[in-house]
């Protein structure tokens, strides 16, 4: 099989990648295949040199371009230079892949050690005490995020996930083709209530539990910029603050962590703004809806042929639950 | 009880031999690491989802989808995937702004029929019909 799902073959073009960069004299050990996450495969690796080694991280895009709603490679890397300079905790942008490294598309970044499964976070006894820290972190750190000027990535404002939210998850769940009447009865539905949005700021696009490195002290980094845009900071608390994230504990509507009150006071505190409940409760069914059609994206991902796996062939049947969840809401009867 | 038409095949039968496949995933989980862990823990999710697929009453949601097309005076003889399609098509164009309240009971009973084959823990009693 010579192609990067090999993972001797990957190997030897990161290595050569590396010296291209770094000089013949380091060598790359430890290679180890973290995930294949909904845009990404991601390598982690060590450079050596002398006695010290530096681990970094390989982001290699997998979903084909024309299919994908998440940012060019050039554009994230361009995202996570801004943040990284404005002090937002991610890990440290290295370099970009470059059509000599024969690698496709995508960029290498530092690696930070931690947790980052959802479950553990919210269910394993080491966070439980943790769980407020969170919270008070991510309203901390979304609030200092939404003070930069997203111009500072060209392009980032015309995304038409900025300029139309509903708009483009309409056009992503009409090129799948599947009839979904329940997200259909969604998209009616936030038509109909869709409030006013207000000002446009830089939004992360996909912060939520899963999409963080934590330490028994705290968040450590923020990861998984391929959603950035700019919108109504509603959006992202609205996002959230979303049920899908909660992974069991439906009562922690904030993210799996705490109360929404309780973040909604720490996010005004830090930021200076007021949260808009009932903006944001409509943000929270958008994004139920927008994470359905996540699901729907990564089973024909994996029925197309371009991503096979088993996690992506389950996301199809999860569509169906992430619905209910949906009309639930909208019914009033699930918070 | 799985279909009749099936039952003149040798034991074991197919949930049982899903069953088997499962098992032997089971047996492997704890010697797998991370992403193998992962798909392997997926594939015995995708597994449970086929057998309780196979066992499910072929008529399970006739009630639903009945009322569904009831609701749309459909009269014309459409797949279940046209029926979809054209309902999806309705309610984007807006035809069924009207009827939004019922429509809503009826799809939640439409997707409680999904749910029930993928993760039937998760529905609440009242939609476990």
């Amino acid at each position: 099989m010579q192609n990067d799902d090999n993972i001797e073959y990957l190997s030897e073009k990161i290595r050569v990648c590396i010296k291209r960069r770094f000089g013949d004299d380091c060598e790359i050990a430890d290679i180890e295949l973290a995930t294949l996450g909904g845009s990404n495969r991601t390598v982690l690796f060590d450079v050596v040199r002398g006695s010290y080694p530096l681990r970094l991280v390989l982001r290699q895009e997998t979903v084909p371009s024309e299919y994908s709603p998440f940012l060019p490679s050039d554009m994230q890397y361009r995202v996570l230079e801004v943040v990284y300079e404005h002090g937002i905790p991610v890990p440290r942008p290295v370099f970009e892949l470059e059509p000599a490294d024969n690698l496709g598309q995508g960029y290498v970044v530092t690696a930070v050690p931690g947790e980052t499964l959802p479950k553990r976070l919210i269910n394993s006894a080491e966070y439980v005490t943790m769980r407020a820290r969170f919270l008070q972190q991510s309203a901390e750190i979304l609030a200092k995020l939404h003070t930069i000027d997203h111009v500072l990535v060209p392009g980032l404002s015309a995304l038409q996930e900025s300029s139309d939210p509903l708009g483009a998850q309409i056009a992503l769940y009409d090129r799948y083709g599947e009839p979904h009447p329940a997200i259909e009865f969604a998209f009616r539905y936030l038509a109909k209530y869709e409030p006013e949005h207000g000002a446009i700021n830089f939004l992360h696009g996909d912060f939520r539990n899963g999409n963080m490195i934590v330490g028994t002290e705290g968040i450590r980094v923020l990861l998984d910029w391929e959603c950035a845009h700019t919108g109504s900071v509603m959006e992202e608390i609205g996002w959230f603050c979303a049920r899908s994230w909660r992974f069991g504990r439906v009562d922690l509507a904030a993210g799996g962590f705490g109360d929404r009150e309780t973040f909604y006071r720490a996010y005004e505190k830090a930021s200076g703004n007021l949260v808009d409940r009932e903006s944001s409760r409509w943000w929270e069914i958008f994004g139920v809806m927008r994470w359905a059609i996540y699901n729907i994206m990564q089973s024909h991902g994996h029925l197309s042929g371009e991503r096979r796996s088993p996690a992506f062939a389950a996301c199809g049947r999860n569509t169906g639950i992430i619905e209910y969840d949906l009309l639930k809401i909208i019914a009033k009867e699930f918070d | 009880m799985i279909w009749s038409a099936r039952m003149f095949n040798d034991p074991p039968n197919a949930s049982e031999l899903l069953l088997t496949v499962r098992e032997y995933i089971e047996q492997l989980l704890p010697d797998l690491e991370r992403q193998d862990k992962y798909h392997g823990l997926c594939c015995t999710y995708l597994l449970d989802v086929v057998m309780r697929e196979l066992e499910e009453p072929p008529n399970i949601g006739d009630h639903s989808n009945n009322a569904l097309k009831a609701l749309f005076n459909n009269e014309d003889e459409l797949s279940e995937t046209e029926f979809m399609s054209s309902l999806c098509a309705s309610i984007r164009r807006g035809d069924q702004d009207g009827n939004l309240d019922r429509l809503l009971i009826l799809l939640t009973s439409h997707v409680s029929k999904k749910v029930r084959v993928s993760n039937p823990d998760y529905l609440d009693a009242k939609d476990y019909l």
